[in-house]
């Protein structure tokens, strides 16, 4: 059953990123630019608050997926080092160690997001910037599906 | 009735709308349009039902451990391994849904690629969420505070 249901969690999330893909209808496209609000427009802030703003949103997307996979990899670990799952081995452990393991991976993913931030503001065309084009964002996107189709299947392993 | 009993109700509650609520936002943000301020608060929203389900997870959990783990194991074992699943899965949940908030919060109006990365998140998040109510709302079936 688990897997059923991770295998469903992963193709819904691919569903909803391919949904990106369609086109908006004029109707919506007119909606959304009604709706849109933003209280600081890029147009008034300075090029290098701008700059701060995508490089820190890429940092914070970066955090999601890096904290991720961090714990996995933590998780990974620790299956190496004590082998396969076992009654006995739950039963001994505390709860500290998934604390532990939690604290940690946020932290891995708090640098993680550093490291991107720092990449994206020294690059001079982010990928996926509107300069990027089409091909960039298409990029962009399949790298994303691609870190989710990661995850899942690790989570697969993990479960 | 426990208050023990009391919290797992509530912490299950947090989850199910956290489940619900982080699908709005992956539905709203997939092309990449700018949100208005209340959509963003919206969003933040479920950002905050999620940690709140975490945290009133970790709450309970070390009575968890001492209290229902074993009698768990006595009942059924892969519903006991299952607990492990879903811990490693609400990490997950937690990480990308905090991620997807901060990225709406921070990406500038002509970010549309980020926000549709957020958009991912947020559907993984979510997608994610539904896993672990399901997982969590099975095991306390087999065995839970109140019993
Ligand atoms: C995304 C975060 C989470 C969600 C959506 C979630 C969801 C749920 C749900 C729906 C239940 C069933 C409640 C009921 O039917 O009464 C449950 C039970 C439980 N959860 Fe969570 N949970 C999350 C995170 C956590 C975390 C991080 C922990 C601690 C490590 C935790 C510990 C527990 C415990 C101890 C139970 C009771 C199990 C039993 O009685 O056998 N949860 N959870």
């Amino acid at each position: 059953m688990i897997h059923f249901l991770l295998a469903f969690g992963v193709l819904a999330a691919m569903g909803l990123a391919a949904l990106a893909w369609l086109p908006a209808t004029p109707r919506r496209e007119a909606r959304e630019a009604r709706d849109a609000h933003d209280p600081a427009p890029t147009k008034t802030a300075s090029a290098g608050e701008a700059g701060w703003r995508r490089s820190s949103a890429a940092g914070a997307l970066a955090f999601g997926l890096g904290a991720s996979a961090s714990y996995m990899l933590l998780r990974a670990l620790e299956r190496v080092r004590d082998g396969a799952l076992s009654p006995g081995l739950v039963l001994r452990a505390s709860h500290v160690g998934f604390v532990w393991r939690t604290a940690v991976a946020l932290w891995l993913g708090g640098l993680v997001a550093l490291v991107v931030q720092a990449l994206a503001a020294r690059s001079p065309a982010p990928l996926g910037a509107p300069s990027a084009g089409a091909t960039g964002e298409r990029r962009w996107h399949l790298a994303t599906a691609l870190g989710v189709l990661v995850l899942g299947v690790a989570a697969w392993w993990l479960a | 009735m426990s208050a023990l009993a009391l919290l797992e109700g509530v912490h299950g509650h947090f989850g199910v709308l956290a489940a619900a609520v982080l699908a709005h936002p992956a539905i709203r943000l997939r092309r990449g349009a700018p949100l208005s301020n209340g959509a963003r608060w919206a969003s933040s929203g479920a950002g905050l039902l999620v940690a709140a389900a975490f945290a009133t997870g970790l709450w309970i959990y070390p009575r968890y451990v001492a209290l229902v783990r074993p009698r768990l194991f006595g009942v059924s074992e892969r519903a006991a391994l299952l607990f492990e699943t879903k811990e490693h899965l609400a990490l997950m949940t937690v990480a990308t849904a905090l991620g997807a908030v901060a990225c709406v919060w921070l990406a500038r109006r002509e970010d549309r690629d980020l926000r549709r990365g957020a958009a991912l998140l947020f559907a993984l998040s979510s997608a994610l969420c539904l896993t672990v109510v399901a997982l969590g709302t099975y095991i306390a079936s087999v065995q839970t505070f109140a019993r």
